[in-house]
């Protein structure tokens, strides 16, 4: 810790435990893995704008340990990005680069570009060499159209019509293979992309649960959450387990009266 | 007698003549040196042989132990087999085939035996669960080293204001070093701002000192349950580097946290009464940590 | 002579106590061009003249009103450099505040980080002060708030300020004219009247400039077209 005081971090990683880590892995003891987003998450370009779909699983090893969480990303109100890998990276590195993007709208006073973003994204990335681990699918619609692109952990990026990323991404990219084309209709294009993310929610263990979808058009955004629920909950029973009150073997029992809040009524911040 | 074989070590540690300390050291050399040829050679069949050469003369039982502590990282031996290693050599006569079998026996544990996590050095169980306008956070209370319990009021719950707290699984020294910066981290915030933090605003504080952290984490896995605006109970789980999950039902954390699935999900309603979440949270805990070996010694139910 | 010895190095006291450096800076915000403030019971209004050098100057490319966040906006009276520093300065440390916390910054906060901006470049080695003071509107759970900041880097909440050339006659009129019921759409009319007895000239859509927050939380800076609607109000 960087001396007494511990005040807010200005950015950048702190390796202070590093060593410490390190010494407990050669002792023997096993670094711990980090929640995942399995995932399968797909985009592509139909005739005015783009479309971007996630499922919404995130898993730790074998365990599911979130079954509808968001796997699209705010950037800008004209581009989202869809994120794979560990769940930490994707949700820090689109925070970042959306705040930077943000910052740089301020100072421009323009839309920003779906290539700004893309190449905010991938200097990071690069910078870190793969370990910042995250796998991305970019999208969005800007002065110069829609665009669509794939970001690799390593910060390498493709342009494409359609994309998948992922471990479904198989299953997905065989739907977008053999039914996506040029000038696809609104309409159209959200079911090709429910439809590849089900081929990676059926198909792949990684991902499952929901459909998540993202529409990007030229001045309008929507965001369809939950476009398709093929999992629902089968398994309820009606009743649930019912325990009748002091079924519990208590020890103690300690009573904290929270104390109400003392409302200031007239806030007289003066000179400090 | 500068070259030590094997066959002789016995009777040269028993001639009580050559017992002096440059004597052995410098055989120990030679016998390392061999060893090297040998290995080279391919011949390693007694490759372990200084660690006899030295264990069987009682006066170098010292020696010994820092031989074996020195040579364990590379062997990764876990610390419980180090000390059977141990006890079996100061105990050992000087039989041979005796040490062969202990050697050969720790083989085949630390094969057998995967690597244990961090998470599991001591062991944890951690929940929390909405109930209609109220929320509950259960921990159990065992702090272990291993398989070892060491204390059985260990605290893993910490309270940051009055309508939020925080329970950390994993690393019991991580979980007290994060505590302590969250509280002085919030306790800024106070002072600053002349409110509590919300709960949402304290799991994306978390969030962001784990995540500054990402290459080298706290082990721990925070569980964050509180009242935010209008008494809307929160909670959320992250991994280790701030990863968020955000539930509307319950989350779990710690070596229990397999099981604690299983029981939640099946027990769990939502809109429970607070006196009824008390039970089925309780149930859920102990249910789960009489599954884990690591987690257990009785629960710590907080309902707010 | 007198103080002027002692105004060499900004972080040295004059005799009597005062930091010269500070004092010009306060001279520099007050022969700047005159802005105000009005704090209304729903919303806030903030608002200036936007004198331009010469006709020839593009005046669309002049912006002396900007927003710091979605929901805080800011005027200055002084020098325009310096503003866009501290605007940048402050833009960022209200990102900062959002990546942390995720949730917007609260007006009170980002005051005070502007504020302990300025008041470094007070005491630091190798720095003037800022030569300008800012007026910053901003609507959040405390409701409508408005601050004013000055270069030593004090600040304070006002119901309605005025700052830069015609100060007192400003505040004068602010003083008269306001009321604590006061709703937007009046004080935007105030606001106008204002800038309008001290401006040297006729005022008209293209030479002044407002910004606006309401309850929605959005602050807006008002186009001459909608400044026109409000003008033809006015009169």
């Amino acid at each position: 810790m960087a001396g007494a005081t511990d005040l807010p971090p200005k950015g950048g990683f702190s390796y202070d435990n590093c060593a410490r880590n390190a010494m407990l892995v050669e002792k023997g003891l096993k670094m711990p893995g980090f929640l995942k987003t399995g995932t399968t998450i797909v985009g592509l370009v139909f005739q005015d704008g783009v479309v971007l779909g996630a499922d919404t699983r995130a898993t730790e090893g074998p365990i599911v340990a979130d079954k509808n969480c968001e796997k699209i990303h705010y950037m800008a109100p004209n581009i989202y990005c869809c994120g794979a890998g560990t769940a930490a990276d994707t949700e820090a590195v689109t925070d970042m680069v959306s705040s930077q993007l943000q910052l740089h709208r301020y100072a421009t006073g323009r839309e920003s570009r779906v290539v700004t973003s893309l190449t905010l994204l991938k200097s990071h990335l690069f910078s870190y060499q793969g370990h910042v681990s995250a796998a991305l699918v970019l999208g969005g619609v800007d002065v110069t159209g829609p665009h669509l692109h794939t970001v690799y952990p390593h910060g390498s990026t493709d342009t494409l019509p359609f994309a998948t990323m992922g471990s479904g991404s198989l299953a997905a990219m065989s739907v977008f293979e053999s039914k996506y084309k040029e000038g696809l209709t609104r309409e159209e294009g959200i079911q090709l992309v429910a439809e590849a993310i089900r081929g990676g929610i059926f198909n792949d263990l990684g991902s499952g649960s929901n459909v998540d979808v993202c529409v990007i058009t030229k001045g309008k955004t929507e965001y369809l959450r939950n476009h398709q629920l093929p999992n629902p909950r089968t398994y309820v029973s009606s009743k649930g387990y019912n325990f009748t009150k002091g079924q519990t073997v208590v020890l103690s029992t300690k009573i904290t009266q929270l104390k109400p809040k003392v409302e200031v009524t007239e806030g007289d911040a003066m000179e400090e | 007698m500068t070259t030590v074989q094997a066959p002789r070590a016995a009777s040269a540690g028993g001639g009580g003549a050559c017992g002096q300390r440059e004597e052995a050291s410098s055989a120990l050399r030679e016998e390392a040196s061999q060893r090297r040829e040998r290995r080279r050679t391919g011949d390693d069949r007694i490759w372990w042989a200084p660690a006899r050469e030295v264990v069987f003369n009682d006066q170098w039982r010292p020696l010994c132990r820092t031989f074996l502590l020195s040579k364990k990282p590379k062997l990764g031996l876990k610390s419980p087999l180090r000390e059977l290693l141990l006890l079996r050599f100061s105990s050992s006569t000087s039989n041979l085939d005796a040490c062969i079998r202990i050697r050969l026996r720790l083989r085949r544990e630390l094969a057998a035996a995967p690597a244990m996590s961090i998470f599991e050095y001591n062991g944890s169980a951690v929940v929390a669960m909405v109930g209609k306008n109220c929320f509950a956070i259960a921990s159990d209370r065992r702090l272990g080293v291993q398989l070892q319990t060491v204390a059985t009021d260990f605290q893993r719950v910490f309270k940051i204001h009055d309508k939020l707290y925080i329970g950390l699984s994993g690393l019991a020294t991580d979980a007290q070093t994060l505590y302590q910066r969250l509280v002085f981290r919030h306790k800024l915030y106070q002072l600053r701002e002349e409110r509590d933090m919300k709960p949402q605003t304290f799991a994306s504080l978390v969030s962001a000192l784990l995540y500054e952290k990402r290459f080298g984490p706290y082990f721990c896995q925070p569980v964050i349950a509180g009242l935010g605006e209008d008494n809307e109970p929160f909670i959320c789980t992250m991994d280790c580097i701030g990863a968020k999950e955000l539930a509307k039902d319950f989350v779990v954390s710690g070596t229990a946290s397999e099981s604690l699935y299983g029981a939640c999900e099946s027990m769990y309603k939502p809109n429970m009464e607070p006196e009824e979440l008390f039970e089925t949270i309780s149930q859920a805990l102990q249910s789960s940590v009489d599954r884990d070996c690591l987690s257990g010694w009785g629960g710590f139910v907080l309902l707010v | 002579m007198g103080d002027s010895q002692y105004s060499f190095s900004l972080t040295t006291f004059s005799p009597s106590g005062k930091l010269v450096q500070i004092e010009h800076a306060l001279t520099a915000v007050g022969s700047g061009q005159t802005s105000l403030g009005i704090k209304a019971a729903n919303g806030v209004v903030i608002a200036t003249e936007k004198k331009l050098p010469s006709i020839l100057v593009d005046e669309t490319s002049v912006q002396k009103i900007q927003s710091l966040t979605p929901n805080i906006g800011v005027v200055y009276s002084g020098m325009g450099p310096d503003f866009r520093v501290l605007v940048r300065k402050s833009r960022k440390q209200a990102q900062q505040y959002y990546r942390l916390y995720k949730e917007t910054i609260p007006v009170t906060q980002l005051v005070r980080e502007t504020a302990a901006v300025m008041q470094e470049f007070t005491q630091s080695g190798g720095v003037r002060p800022f030569g300008v003071s800012l007026l910053i509107a901003g609507y959040d759970d405390n409701g409508p708030q408005l601050y004013q900041v000055d270069p030593s880097g004090s600040y304070f909440s006002w119901k309605a300020s005025a700052m830069g050339k015609n100060v007192s006659n400003a505040k004068t009129f602010l003083e008269k004219r306001y009321t604590e019921d006061m709703e937007l759409d009046d004080a935007i009319h105030t606001a106008i009247l204002t800038l309008k007895e001290g401006y040297e000239g006729q005022i008209s859509a293209n030479n002044i400039e407002i910004g606006v927050i309401r309850s929605d939380r959005e602050f807006k800076v008002l186009t001459p077209a909608e400044i026109k609607d409000f003008l033809e109000e006015v009169e």
